[in-house]
């Protein structure tokens, strides 16, 4: 019998998936000193998508995200919504894992090559995601702990080098900065949780959606909140001039002569977090391949989809390596996060949503009534 | 070439451990329809990166495919 995720295991990893690469780059927006409060905003406006997401997992029994989309879309209507969640998910995995071997590289291993790094990191996520679901949510629930730990005893010890004015003066940005620093943070990382949506499939059916992806989020929000007013007080005004103003802004701190090079905690959390985001998106990408190409679904075990983790790990280490050919690209891109990410966040959910509602309303089996789903190719 | 090199020894191992147990198991065969292609594709490409073949960025491409709708 295979074990069911828990609550606190799926909270733990939705934590774990949205601070992720942000908490090195310690979540900075053109918002400067106010970019805390477009992380308040922001929080709010995800709370509908989150709601969203909750419904479109109780469209029909089985808290099966795709196998929803599939029977609320249509069978070629879902598959187009796979693909695209599919490609969104290899982009979104190869941004991250480009960020993640971009700060070994800077910081700890100057010598050694981005490709290596990359194709480390892969090979244990291959392993973890050919395990299964449980797996990857139990080590969240382990890692959590030491994630919150190190960012609390970071904020701890920073604190005779913090100057607390550096936060005033609040909401001097303009309106407009505001609105960017929001969406920013909207969009990169809060709208991400709809990558956590396929997870719920092996949660126990009495486990509430609604109330994980608040404690998640909420969670992940606090993490990333604290980190980037450490680093504000820290660093005050150069926080911008910095890529990974988390680590510059702990690098800062030491007890005496005998508690130094604490930033070196900066890059565990990046190991941790960093590397369950990964998981988590690259699981999304199997799912919604397996659902595009009508493979697995039959037998519902979490391995099911396993024979597909290893094709996107070499489409995401492929794509990471030639996601950028220069850091200038990589600040422009950052223009074009909301414009990109609307579609596979916002708008693309909502339609499914609405698609799902009137199909069930068509159908008229009331509230309960479930379509038949198409069945996956049969396996020989 | 360390590039060339790194990129044979990940795709060395992903083929020995998770390719080859799947030519083996008749019933999981569909999946190859999706692993084999992608194999071989994603090692073409990574081959010509390393031989530092002329490339665009998926940043260029998707920047330059927004910039056309956003217009």
């Amino acid at each position: 019998m295979e074990q069911k995720i828990t609550g606190a295991q799926l909270t733990a990893t939705i934590t774990l998936f949205l601070t992720g690469s942000s908490l090195i780059t310690g979540a900075y927006t053109s918002a400067g000193r106010d970019t805390w409060l477009c992380g308040l905003a922001a929080f709010a406006l995800v709370l509908p998508m989150m709601a969203v997401h909750t419904a479109i997992l109780k469209l029909y029994p089985g808290r099966d995200y795709y196998a929803n989309i599939t029977t609320a879309c249509g069978k070629w209507g879902g598959k187009a919504v796979a693909l695209y969640l599919f490609l969104c998910s290899t982009h979104l995995v190869a941004l991250v894992l480009r960020d993640f071997c971009e700060f070994i590289h800077i910081v700890n291993m100057v010598e050694t090559p981005v490709s290596v790094i990359a194709a480390c990191f892969l090979g244990v996520a291959v392993y973890l995601l050919k395990k299964g679901a449980y797996v990857l949510t139990r080590v969240s629930r382990f890692v959590l702990p030491f994630l919150v730990f190190s960012v609390a005893l970071t904020c701890v010890m920073a604190v005779k080098d913090m100057d607390f004015s550096n936060i005033k003066p609040v909401l001097r940005s303009s309106p407009k900065d505001l609105m960017d620093g929001t969406a920013m943070i909207f969009f990169l990382p809060l709208g991400e949780i709809t990558t956590c949506a396929p997870l719920f499939k092996w949660t126990d059916p009495k486990q509430k959606i609604f109330p994980v992806f608040f404690r998640g989020g909420l969670g992940g929000l606090l993490i990333l909140l604290a980190a980037n007013l450490r680093n504000l007080f820290v660093l005050g005004d150069s926080l911008s001039a910095f890529l990974f103003s988390s680590y510059e802004a702990v690098s800062i701190v030491a007890v005496g002569e005998f508690f130094t090079r604490i930033e070196v905690l900066i890059g565990i959390n990046l190991m941790l977090a960093g590397f369950i985001k990964c998981c988590v998106i690259l699981y999304n990408a199997c799912e919604a391949a397996g659902t595009v190409l009508n493979l697995g679904g039959t037998k519902r075990s979490q391995r099911e989809r396993s024979p597909l983790v290893f094709p996107c790990v070499l489409l995401a280490f492929t794509a990471a390596m030639v996601i950028y050919s220069s850091s200038e690209e990589r600040a422009l891109w950052a223009r074009y996060v909301p414009v990109s990410s609307a579609l596979g966040q916002v708008l693309i959910p909502l339609g499914v949503l609405i698609a799902g509602k009137i199909r069930k309303r068509l159908s008229g089996g009331g509230p309960k009534a479930a379509p038949a789903r198409p069945e996956p190719a049969p396996q020989q | 070439m360390i590039y060339i090199l790194t990129c044979l020894i990940f795709y060395g191992s992903l083929f020995f451990l998770d390719l080859l147990p799947l030519l083996r198991q008749k019933e999981r065969r569909p999946y190859l329809r999706f692993a084999l292609p992608v194999f071989a594709a994603t090692l073409a490409c990574n081959i010509l990166i390393g031989l530092r073949a002329p490339s665009v960025s998926i940043t260029t491409l998707l920047i330059a495919l927004l910039s056309k709708i956003q217009k």
